[in-house]
């Protein structure tokens, strides 16, 4: 699992979540980070904040979709007003809002990397 | 007389029995001494009966009582014989016409013997004669009565003293034959009579010709008399009017009349005729022309009385049409309101403002000249053609009419035609055919020039004071609404820049309570789960809450001191040694696992810069100023941190640059790089609030210090903070 988040401590809370769940997990700080990282671990399963510096959430969507196709589920994580929609221009299978619980968190990222979708977005 | 005695017999037989002729002897006193049938068969006497009596008893008591029958027979006595017509009387009393020669009797030696009387009825001719003298009287006066009604009703007709005057001059000349004629009327200032009507050329008078009143004349001279002259020859008047015609210098020999136009004593005219030759004016031609007068004198007061009412009826009506205009011109300033008072847009403002005032003014084109003044101060024209100019009016035709007028104007300014205005200068390159030209400036509450709104017409002339002044009412109502809309406009931008900095601050706030959240449920279930073998992380945890709850509340103390500037109160700065090199490097610290593509270099690295400062305001500018050198390098680099100790004649001064190799600041925003909610306009695609350079300049100020930026695009920028040591 990739978790993009330029706020240090919070991908550190995502990363040791996702960590203690039995998960492998890598991180990045910015979108170009982003697509660095996600071109040398190839990740399951992306967990994206909007709000980045440099290149937003929606860019790095866009160019993961380019490079690793639709098929690759995306979990948004944002702050912002307007989650959904940005969760839909990304194509994402499930969006959560900030401050979330970060038992969801991880039972989100479970579920989209077993294919289901918990909260779809359509 | 001598009669052959024969002719004796035969002539008294004769005169005896003629009974045609009263043929009589009266002796030198006027007894009757002969009588013959005729004279019995005419008077009525037999010869028994007059015989010795006086001949007075055959006249008239009247030509008695004037001692006519004496007088008669005086005349005949030195002159040889009288002849006289007139009425006798009979015996019985009656009358007849008689035609009476009177002959003086002599003897040879001439001594007076008596006087023979031959007398004839003529009463049957006489009669005839005063049938055929009243029948054309009659006719006479029923033609003249024919023509005043004729003349009447014509005048009746009249409705100016002019035309009443043609009628008149037209009815005397025909009824009296006259060779010419006039009427003459008093100016205004009444020192003269104007000719207003002439027939041929009488008097050597020209049509409106003025004779001052005070100049001899006929015709001021009736004017002055205030009664009819009749006269019938130059020479004959020398008897009554000589001085008139003397001073007249009449050439013509003829007669001439002028009656004056009387109403109630006052003179309204004269009517002038004049003829070829003498003539006399019978009793009815004058009492004609004196009716007619009469007639002339009604007409002209109603003449007057209707021009008058003319005057008046036009005054009403040009009244009328100017209280329709200002009602048209007020409909329009209230449709151009109604119009307006529904727009907040600024550009349908305008737009409504150029339609709405190029169809009020009934312009063929017409245009909104606004001006634009843009953030950083540029001013610029945009020009916004009404809807009905848009196909005929191109931008370069706006700017070249808009050209013609100075744009400081602060009136209204009209041009009736544009070929006659020195401004104007031909342009080859269009076909403009503009003639008229109205320009209005519109100008704000403020007093300042908004723009100027532009009338053109292709007729010259086209525009009045009328458009100039509902041009003027547009204009005041545009400045109103452009106002408004610019207000509505600022308070939308304030709203917008609120929401957006709302926005951005709920994100600043919701990541570290989002982390401070997570990290507290995995410190919660760890310790649930009893895995308490690896405390290191439950340590880190906690000092990441701890970090983090430091973080929103500097960042809320942040927003606090934003407020209090907002108000305009001072901040309570909460000063302490603090040494700024080890600030930087803290914050440099915090930055670091943020920014793995941006190394920073802190220089020196081991000096030490102690002020008496407030720490954690401080390290809130420079963590601002980091942050900003990281987030504005998005393809990572150095950041270089420099911190100096100056000093200066005023004292040591603390000097910390931040330097970055990012996409820099235009140079259009730098002036503006320490306003609030103000950023740069290449970093959109940056989040941020906008609020961290302004409170930091604010906070430096607040410490004696200030903070200087120097930025090229594209290359970077350096920040420069100036703090005092003492």
């Amino acid at each position: 699992v990739l978790v993009v988040e330029d706020d240090a401590f919070l991908r550190e809370a995502i990363v040791w979540a996702l960590e203690d769940d039995g998960l492998e997990v890598c991180s990045a700080v910015d979108g170009r980070d982003a697509i660095y990282r996600a071109s040398i671990s190839r990740p399951s399963l992306i967990v994206l904040d909007m709000t980045l510096p440099g290149l937003d959430g929606v860019g790095v969507g866009a160019a993961l979709r380019s490079q690793f196709g639709g098929g690759l589920p995306i979990l948004v994580v944002t702050a912002d007003g307007h989650p959904r929609q940005k969760a839909e221009r990304v194509g994402a299978y499930a969006f959560l809002h900030k401050p979330f619980d970060i038992g969801v968190l991880v039972q989100h990222v479970r579920a989209g990397l077993s294919g289901q979708n918990p909260q779809a977005v359509s | 007389l001598k009669h052959q005695p024969e002719d004796a017999d035969l002539l008294r037989l004769l005169v005896e029995r003629v009974v045609d002729y009263a043929i009589f002897v009266l002796s030198p006193v006027g007894t009757v001494l002969t009588w013959n049938q005729g004279a019995e068969r005419l008077k009525g006497y037999s010869r028994e009966e007059i015989i010795g009596q006086s001949f007075e008893r055959f006249y008239t008591e009247d030509a008695r009582a004037v001692g006519r029958p004496a007088r008669l027979l005086r005349k005949a006595a030195s002159e040889g014989r009288v002849e006289d017509e007139g009425w006798r009387v009979r015996k019985d009393g009656t009358r007849f016409w008689a035609d009476v020669v009177i002959t003086a009797l002599r003897d040879d030696r001439g001594s007076l013997v008596g006087f023979a009387k031959v007398t004839r009825d003529l009463t049957e001719r006489r009669q005839a004669e005063e049938d055929r003298a009243g029948r054309l009287a009659a006719e006479r006066a029923a033609a003249q009565f024919e023509r005043l009604q004729v003349a009447s009703a014509a005048l009746a007709a009249a409705s100016r003293p002019e035309s009443a005057a043609e009628v008149l001059v037209d009815v005397a000349v025909q009824a009296l034959g006259a060779a010419s004629g006039l009427v003459a009327l008093p100016t205004l200032d009444r020192s003269a009579l104007q000719v207003v009507a002439m027939h041929g050329a009488p008097f050597g008078a020209e049509l409106g010709q003025c004779m001052p009143l005070d100049q001899a004349h006929p015709l001021s001279s009736v004017w002055h008399l205030r009664r009819a002259v009749f006269v019938h020859s130059r020479a004959r008047s020398d008897v009554e009017h000589s001085e008139i015609v003397a001073a007249s210098g009449l050439e013509t020999s003829g007669a001439w009349a002028a009656v004056p136009l009387l109403s109630d004593r006052n003179v309204l005219g004269v009517i002038g005729l004049s003829f070829d030759h003498e003539r006399v004016f019978d009793t009815d031609e004058r009492s004609f022309l004196l009716a007619l007068a009469d007639v002339g004198a009604q007409a002209m007061l109603r003449a007057r009385l209707y021009a008058a009412e003319e005057v008046a009826r036009q005054k009403a009506e040009t009244a009328e049409r100017a209280a329709r205009d200002e009602a048209q011109l007020v409909e329009h300033l209230r449709r151009v309101s109604l119009a307006l008072s529904a727009e907040l847009d600024l550009d349908k403002v305008l737009q409504t403002v150029a339609d709405a005032a190029t169809s009020a003014i009934g312009a063929t084109v017409g245009y909104f000249a606004y001006h634009v003044v843009d953030e950083r101060g540029e001013q610029s024209t945009l020009y916004v053609p009404s809807d009905a100019s848009q196909q005929t009016f191109d931008t370069g035709a706006m700017q070249h009419t808009d050209a013609l007028f100075d744009p400081t104007l602060r009136d209204v300014d009209r041009c009736d035609d544009i070929l006659q205005d020195p401004r104007y200068r031909p342009r080859t390159t269009d076909g403009l055919s503009l003639r008229s030209c109205l320009m209005v400036p519109v100008i704000s509450r403020s007093g300042a020039i908004l723009g100027r709104l532009f009338f053109g017409h292709y007729q010259p002339g086209a525009f009045t004071e009328r458009s100039e002044r509902l041009a003027d009412g547009i204009a005041a109502q545009a400045a109103v609404a452009i106002d408004n809309a610019r207000i509505y406009q600022q308070v939308q931008q304030a709203v917008q820049t609120r929401d957006e900095f709302l926005a951005a601050a709920a994100h600043d706030l919701k990541t570290p309570l989002a982390a401070t959240k997570g990290i507290a449920q995995l410190l919660r279930k760890r310790i649930e789960g009893k895995q308490m073998a690896d405390s290191t992380r439950i340590v880190s945890g906690l000092e990441r809450i701890d970090q983090s709850v430091d973080r929103m509340t500097g960042f809320i103390d942040e927003l606090l001191d934003l407020g209090r500037l907002q108000l305009g109160q001072p901040l309570d700065l909460e000063r302490r040694p603090v040494d700024v090199a080890v600030l930087l490097r803290e914050v440099v610290a915090d930055h670091q696992p943020n920014a793995p593509r941006h190394t920073f270099h802190v220089s020196p690295i081991d000096g030490k810069i102690v002020g008496y400062w407030d720490p954690v305001r401080l390290r809130r500018v420079f963590d601002n100023l980091v942050s900003n050198a990281v987030k504005y390098s998005p393809d990572g680099g150095e950041v270089l941190l420099r911190a100096e100790r100056w000093a200066t004649a005023e004292g040591c001064t603390a000097v910390i640059q931040v330097t970055d190799h990012g996409v820099g600041i235009p140079p259009a925003d730098l002036p503006f790089v320490f306003e609030r909610f103000r950023r740069g306009g290449n970093v959109a695609f940056i989040q941020g609030t906008g609020i961290g350079l302004a409170v930091a300049y604010s906070i430096l100020q607040h410490h004696g210090g200030s903070i200087t930026v120097e930025s090229f695009e594209g290359k970077g920028s350096t920040f420069t903070v100036r703090l005092p040591l003492d």
